[in-house]
């Protein structure tokens, strides 16, 4: 799947959420998901996430990770009380991984997907953040997929040149090197092409800056807002019961 | 030395080594769901980061950058589900590190090998909350991850707690140490440091 998180153009395809909203949301999965131990919420924090993606037409993803998931979700379930040392511990690897952050990545990866530039700072500027912190969240944000992006490229060179784990002579410190070194250089170099551009569009000037994103919360965004409240409530209750 | 007032371009810089800085800190702290290495943690960590953060260091030429790195390093640990204890303690390890620097002007080695090492310490902000709230997070994991786990996870928990502040610290220096060696062999030489 080609990468489009953070996109500049508004994607038609995705119900439109506040992103205040999302953020809320993807905290609040988070908070319940990390710290979980039943099994009904976690269930619950994954159905969010998912029901966003199925309103939002991504189907294909959706189903892999709901097979996925209930199935990791089964054997978090019956294999934890297990008294067989083995059994247990590979099963609480599995489940912890997958039932922790299963639910976190996918909205975060929901969040990414759907929101633009210029929509999350509009909403950070709503909830009155200062410069010093929006500029750098939303660069940021900017910046993993870039990452990512050319962390494979960079894979796909050395692989070429037959630099890999393993498979190559020299230290495993030496293989790193080769892999991060040329990944921050070019980061940087297409960092210093962002922030030229965001200063030529005008991001330092001292005036207030207007929007044309409509920001604003709808029924849905008070539907989410509603039931990761609910599900925040059942996490607390059966933490202290 | 007058406090130099920060630039949209400073905020941008913030932006993108944080985002470098947190990618490695994320694919690095996945190790730790490898019971043995989950204790390590503190001596890789910042010893791998080291890199990064030296290159950052060399954009630094205003107080404040440091400042709001670490403090979104504590927010990002927030959304990704630990608890608010590494916000506080990544803003203030941050402040006080970008003291740190700021004594040498952002110019000397000696005070960014020692900053970085401070900087470091935000890690064991997300171990904090083991030690006041030991209890209810043996509970907790008792019910996430499984008797055996668990087990496994607060013994070597217990003989090597004391062991993390000396690990960040080793750390620390090493990776500080590193970072300038690579900033040596190879961004200088790219004229990017």
């Amino acid at each position: 799947m080609k990468a489009n998180y953070f996109q500049f153009v508004s994607q038609k395809n995705f119900v439109k959420l506040d992103p205040r909203t999302k953020i809320f949301v993807l905290l609040i999965i988070n908070v319940s998901a990390f710290a979980i131990s039943e099994w009904y919420v976690l269930a619950l924090a994954a159905t969010v996430p998912l029901s966003l993606l199925i309103l939002s037409k991504r189907f294909k993803i959706t189903i892999f990770f709901t097979i996925f998931y209930a199935f990791s979700l089964m054997s978090y379930v019956f294999f934890i009380d297990t008294k067989f040392a083995a059994i247990n511990i590979i099963s609480a690897m599995l489940a912890g991984v997958i039932c922790r952050m299963g639910p976190g990545l996918l909205m975060g990866y929901y969040l990414l997907s759907s929101t633009t530039v210029s929509e999350f700072v509009a909403s950070m500027e709503k909830m009155r953040l200062p410069k010093a912190l929006i500029i750098p969240l939303s660069v940021m944000f900017r910046f993993f997929p870039t990452i990512k992006e050319e962390s494979s490229s960079i894979n796909d060179a050395m692989k070429m040149r037959g630099i890999r784990f393993g498979k190559s002579k020299g230290s495993f410190f030496a293989i790193l090197e080769y892999r991060l070194i040329p990944l921050f250089i070019s980061c940087i170099k297409i960092g210093e092409d962002l922030s030229c551009s965001a200063l030529t569009r005008g991001l330092s000037s001292p005036v207030k800056r207007t929007n044309v994103c409509e920001i604003g919360f709808g029924v849905i965004d008070f539907i989410y807002l509603l039931f990761t409240s609910f599900v925040l409530i059942l996490f607390l209750i059966s933490k202290g019961g | 030395m007058g406090i130099k007032k920060l630039q949209t371009k400073d905020f941008i810089t913030v932006g993108i080594f944080t985002a470098i800085y947190f990618v490695i800190f994320f694919a690095l702290g996945m190790l730790g769901y490898i019971p043995i290495l989950f204790v390590l943690l503190p001596l890789l960590l910042p010893i791998i980061c080291g890199i990064p953060f030296m290159l950052f260091l060399t954009k630094v030429k205003a107080f404040g950058m440091v400042t709001i790195m670490g403090t979104i390093l504590g927010a990002l640990m927030l959304i990704t589900g630990h608890t608010f204890v590494p916000l506080i303690v990544g803003f203030s390890v941050g402040l006080l590190s970008d003291l740190i620097f700021m004594l040498g002007n952002y110019q000397s080695k000696k005070l960014s090998v020692i900053g970085y090492t401070v900087f470091s310490f935000w890690i064991l902000g997300m171990l904090l909350p083991f030690f006041i709230m030991k209890d209810s997070f043996e509970r907790m994991m008792l019910d996430s991850m499984g008797v055996e786990y668990t087990n496994a996870v607060f013994n070597l928990f217990d003989k090597v707690a004391w062991t993390f502040p000396i690990m960040v610290i080793i750390g620390g220096l090493i990776g500080a140490f590193l970072g300038l060696s690579m900033l040596k062999k190879h961004f200088k030489k790219a004229g990017i440091a």
